[in-house]
C-alpha cells in the first residue's frame, strides 16, 4: 500500500482542516498591505523557529556521536560534485573518442544551446562559474 | 505568437527575456538572495524527467541562468532559494489558477530559503504574470500525440 492509497486518520484529516483553515486565512490576509506584513513576520518568525529547533537537533546528535542534517548535506553535496566531474570527464572522453575517430573536434562536448548545461547570460560582466562562489 | 514548450531552454529565456524588460524588477528582487533554483518534478506520461533550473540576479535584473542537467547539481549550487512542484502546481500556478503564497504556506509548493522575504515582495507578482503572459505556453500535457 503506498502513501496515497493509505486511508486518512483522525490526524491527517485534522492537519489538512488545518492547512486548508490556514491557507484560506492568509487568503484574506494576503489582500491587505498589513495583513501582507503579518503573515510574512509570521512565517519569518516559525523560520527562525525551525532554524534554532534544528541548530539544537544538530548539537545534541553530535553530542552523542550521531550524524545531523548537516552532516548528510555536506556528504549529498560532495556527491553531487563528484556526479558532476564525472559527468565532465565522460563528455571530454566521448569528444577525445570523436577526434580520435577523424569526425572532427568541432562543437564536439559542447552541449547545443537549448540543452542542460547550456548556460545563458543576460550581461557578461557577470559571467562566472557560480560553483565556485563558496 | 508560437508556443513555445513549459520549461524548455527556449521557454525560460522567454520568460526570463520579458522579466528583464519590467522597469519593477529590480525594486522586486532588491534586498532578496542571489540565485534561485526551480525544479518541476516529473510526471508519468507527460513529464519523464524532473526539469531542473538555475538562475542569479545582479543588478536588478536576471543576469544569468541554465538548465541544470542533474537535480543534484543544487546540492553544489547552493542556491539561496530552491522552489519545487509537481509539474501539475506549476501549471496551476502559471495559468494562476493556484496562489503561490497560499501554495508555499500549505506546503504544495516546497520553498527553501528566506521565504519571509518572498511573502512580503508577493504584490510584484504582476511582474510574473505580464511575463507569464507575454510567452506563448506549450503543456506537455496538452501536445497531442
Amino acid at each position: 500500500m503506498t502513501e496515497k492509497d493509505r486511508p486518512k486518520g483522525l490526524g491527517d484529516l485534522l492537519v489538512e482542516q488545518g492547512l486548508r483553515f490556514a491557507s484560506q486565512a492568509a487568503k484574506v490576509m494576503m489582500d491587505d498591505r498589513r495583513g501582507q506584513e503579518a503573515v510574512a513576520a509570521a512565517v519569518g518568525l516559525a523560520q527562525k523557529g525551525m532554524k534554532r529547533l534544528e541548530g539544537v537537533q544538530e548539537q545534541v546528535l553530535h553530542a552523542v556521536g550521531l550524524p545531523a542534517k548537516t552532516d548528510y548535506d555536506e556528504v549529498a553535496k560532495q556527491m553531487a560534485r563528484m556526479k558532476r566531474k564525472i559527468r565532465d570527464l565522460s563528455r571530454k572522453v566521448e569528444a577525445g573518442a570523436v577526434v580520435g575517430g577523424g569526425r572532427g573536434a568541432e562543437g564536439a562536448g559542447e552541449a547545443p544551446e537549448d540543452a542542460p548545461g547550456a548556460a545563458h547570460r543576460a550581461a557578461a560582466p557577470h559571467a562566472r562559474d557560480p560553483r565556485r562562489k563558496r | 505568437m508560437r508556443a513555445v514548450r513549459f520549461a524548455s531552454g527556449a521557454w525560460i529565456a522567454a520568460v526570463v527575456e520579458a522579466v528583464n524588460r519590467h522597469p519593477d524588477l529590480p525594486r522586486a528582487l532588491a534586498g532578496l538572495g542571489a540565485d534561485l533554483a526551480a525544479i518541476v518534478e516529473a510526471e508519468p506520461g507527460v513529464l519523464p524527467r524532473p526539469i531542473a533550473a538555475w538562475g542569479r540576479q545582479a543588478q536588478g535584473r536576471v543576469a544569468e541562468w541554465r538548465l541544470l542537467e542533474d537535480e543534484d547539481e543544487i546540492l553544489e549550487l547552493e542556491p539561496a532559494y530552491v522552489v519545487r512542484a509537481p509539474y501539475r502546481l506549476w501549471k496551476d500556478l502559471l495559468l494562476q489558477r493556484l496562489d503561490p503564497v497560499q501554495a508555499a504556506l500549505s506546503g504544495r509548493l516546497r520553498v527553501k530559503g528566506d521565504l519571509e522575504g518572498l511573502v512580503r515582495r508577493a504584490s510584484y507578482r504582476y511582474i510574473m504574470d505580464g511575463a507569464l503572459r507575454a510567452v506563448a505556453t506549450e503543456f506537455p500535457d496538452e501536445v497531442r500525440r
